[in-house]
């Protein structure tokens, strides 16, 4: 069943403005989303330095992609053997070439399968409103900041006491 | 930087998606004529045969393997500048790196065919992949050029995932605002990116570890390279210090590249205020470094030459720099430039003194000025490789195995076809996707802030 989404959301023009909302619902214990236009560190920090998977996808990947490396390298040269005056048969030093490249490649794929990936499932996660409303409103790729707030009825006169003490543009309402 | 705002960037960045002036389309229509000669050409080998080329015995390298070893350094530019320059925090990266990460691509797009040309039987080039087949064979694992397969293909594909993870942020601004069919196109290709924080952790998160997987990787592919002429024995390939001069020389050419392609495109599209004079000094710093780093390489090439005592070096390298000496005279015209004499005058001419007058803040801040040095390390880049590639293999050990080589009208034909190949990628590129980055632009801005001051009130980095 497709969850539905229930709160508010409002968009700023400022960022120190949209940093002490955010900080204000986090220690508040809200469930919120955050939108801008690009990376920003205050809004990170605002938001408690939250930790991505990231780092985990890459390093299992990237290891076995140093694994298939040397494994089909080293299967491959015993399977059909080429020998070359008195060369090792598995020569370690010329598979670390195909080992780290592996590792790269496996590494960095996944890593960006794991970023559209993670996205998606967040995106699921942490609902978004549905409505044309938020959906035409296109500035939050151009120039505004948006806080998002999944929260009950009963708690929008707060949120949107605390979004309109910091100069909120908008707010919208969507129950 | 800090007057524009981020409503700025994106209206001046996506008004270059507009329609284009009809210049544009005579450009593209230059670039594809190109390009139409190159296949003509290429069609004409498949045909008749690599006898239509210059290749033949003793010199089984010629103009391909040179485009191949050019245009993988060429390429070389953009990843330095999108993942090493990153990893650096370099200030003036953001307004350059989209432009290089897409030459980049199509640089190794371009690079990737020559291999395939060079083998002649097109058609039978997935044999340099390992895949299970009926007799159980399996590749050389130990070669060079295997090695070859695995760096320029691991190469490419991290080249684009790059490429397109940097852009996916991108196309969503350009979602936003496009309507009808192309809002429909860019909807798909920004795969659900909606600017949720979410989203930027993982984003900057993966793009930190791509940029650091991309860094030791740029650096090897080019090495990997080199290692297909120095792990032979023949004079002047047989060498140690290929990798890092390759590797130098792929960020010099592709520098120049960057430079040959950003000065046009800063002054068709008003970029002024984005690729400003400390961008273009700065990448100009970088081309004067490793200008310094290439012309030590040529001069310790030189000097090993003699001071090893090894005559086939010493005869191979008074061959590049003098030609034909007396006593040998029956193998060539005594007193007249050879080919390689002549690769080799230009190569250090364009190599290492033209950028000299770098050294100057006048002519580093002279945009034209960057420009035509950046031609001439271009076209001094292209003879550095023909010179390695060729000469080396005219005069190898045995005098009864020495001969010459000269382009035919065909190999020219290909040549000619991979700039048009590369050249009307990039312009379309430019013309259906932005050719700054527009978030890592904003990154760059300060933000909106309502109390100057507030910034230190949540740190920084």
């Amino acid at each position: 069943m497709k969850k539905t989404f229930k709160g508010m959301w409002g968009s700023f023009e400022m960022i120190d403005e949209t940093a002490s909302v955010i900080e204000a619902l986090r220690k508040d214990g809200k469930d919120y989303s955050v939108l801008s236009p690009c990376p920003r560190h205050e809004l990170t920090h605002a938001m408690g330095d939250p930790a991505s998977p990231i780092p985990f996808i890459t390093l299992i990947f990237g290891g076995l992609g140093i694994f298939f490396g040397y494994a089909l390298t080293s299967w491959t040269s015993m399977d059909w053997v080429l020998p070359v005056s008195a060369k090792p048969i598995v020569s370690i030093p010329a598979f670390t070439i195909f080992g780290f490249e592996l590792m790269v490649l496996l590494g960095g794929v996944s890593t960006a399968v794991g970023i559209i990936l993670l996205g998606l499932i967040d995106l699921y996660r942490k609902r978004l409103p549905r409505s044309v409303q938020f959906k035409s409103y296109s500035r939050f790729s151009n120039d505004r900041f948006g806080v998002v707030v999944r929260c009950e009825e009963s708690e929008a006169d707060g949120v949107e006491k605390l979004m309109r003490s910091y100069n909120v543009e908008e707010v919208v309402r969507e129950f | 930087m800090t007057t524009i705002t981020y409503a700025d960037v994106n209206e001046d960045i996506l008004r270059t998606l507009e329609r284009p002036k009809p210049a544009y389309f005579l450009l593209v229509a230059g670039f594809a004529t190109a390009l139409l000669i190159g296949a003509l050409s290429v069609a004409i080998q498949v045909d008749v045969g690599m006898g239509v080329s210059g290749i033949s015995h003793p010199i089984g390298w010629g103009v391909y393997i040179t485009n191949f070893v050019f245009w993988i350094g060429i390429g070389h530019a953009g990843t330095l500048i999108s993942a090493v320059f990153f990893l650096t925090r370099a200030p003036w990266r953001p307004s350059v790196y989209r432009a290089a990460e897409g030459m980049t691509v199509f640089a190794v797009m371009t690079a990737g065919l020559f291999p395939l040309i060079h083998v002649g039987r097109i058609w039978y080039a997935f044999w340099l992949i390992p895949y299970p087949n009926q007799r159980m064979l399996w590749v050389n694992f130990k070669s060079p050029l295997l090695w070859d397969v695995f760096a320029v293909s691991t190469y490419l594909t991290i080249s684009i995932t790059f490429f397109v993870i940097g852009l996916i942020p991108d196309l969503a601004a350009l979602r936003d605002r496009a309507t009808g069919i192309r809002k429909l196109i860019y909807t798909q290709l920004a795969v659900g990116w909606n600017n949720s924080y979410q989203q930027w952790i993982h984003y900057t998160r993966g793009y930190l570890l791509l940029a650091a997987l991309a860094t030791p990787l740029v650096f090897s592919v080019h090495s990997i390279v080199s290692w297909d002429f120095a792990m032979s024995l023949i004079p002047g390939w047989h060498t140690t210090i290929f990798a890092p001069y390759f590797v130098a020389g792929a960020i010099f050419s592709g520098l120049a590249m960057v430079l040959t392609i950003v000065i046009p495109m800063r002054a068709v599209f008003g970029w002024e205020k984005y690729i400003t004079e400390h961008v273009m000094q700065s990448m100009a710093k970088v081309i004067l470094f490793t200008s310094i780093i290439v012309g030590y390489a040529y001069a310790s090439e030189f000097f090993i030459a003699w001071y090893s005592g090894n005559v086939f070096e010493r005869g191979l390298f008074y061959f590049r720099l003098f030609g034909e000496p007396a006593s040998h005279a029956p193998f060539g015209d005594v007193g007249d430039m050879t080919f390689p004499q002549i690769a080799f005058f230009i190569m250090v001419f364009c190599n290492v003194i033209a950028p000299i007058p770098l050294w100057r803040y006048k002519i580093r801040t002279n945009v034209w000025a960057l420009f035509f040095i950046a031609i001439l390390i271009n076209i001094g880049m292209w003879f550095e490789r023909f010179n390695i590639v060729v000469s080396s293999l005219q005069r190898d050990f045995n005098p009864a195995n020495w001969g010459t080589y000269y382009p035919t009208i065909v190999e020219s034909g290909i040549t000619l076809g991979s700039f048009g190949f590369f050249f009307t990628l990039f312009a379309l590129f430019a013309r259906a996707m932005p050719s700054l980055a527009i978030a890592e632009v904003k990154e760059g801005l300060a933000p909106p802030r309502r109390n100057p001051e507030s910034d230190d009130a949540h740190g920084h980095d």
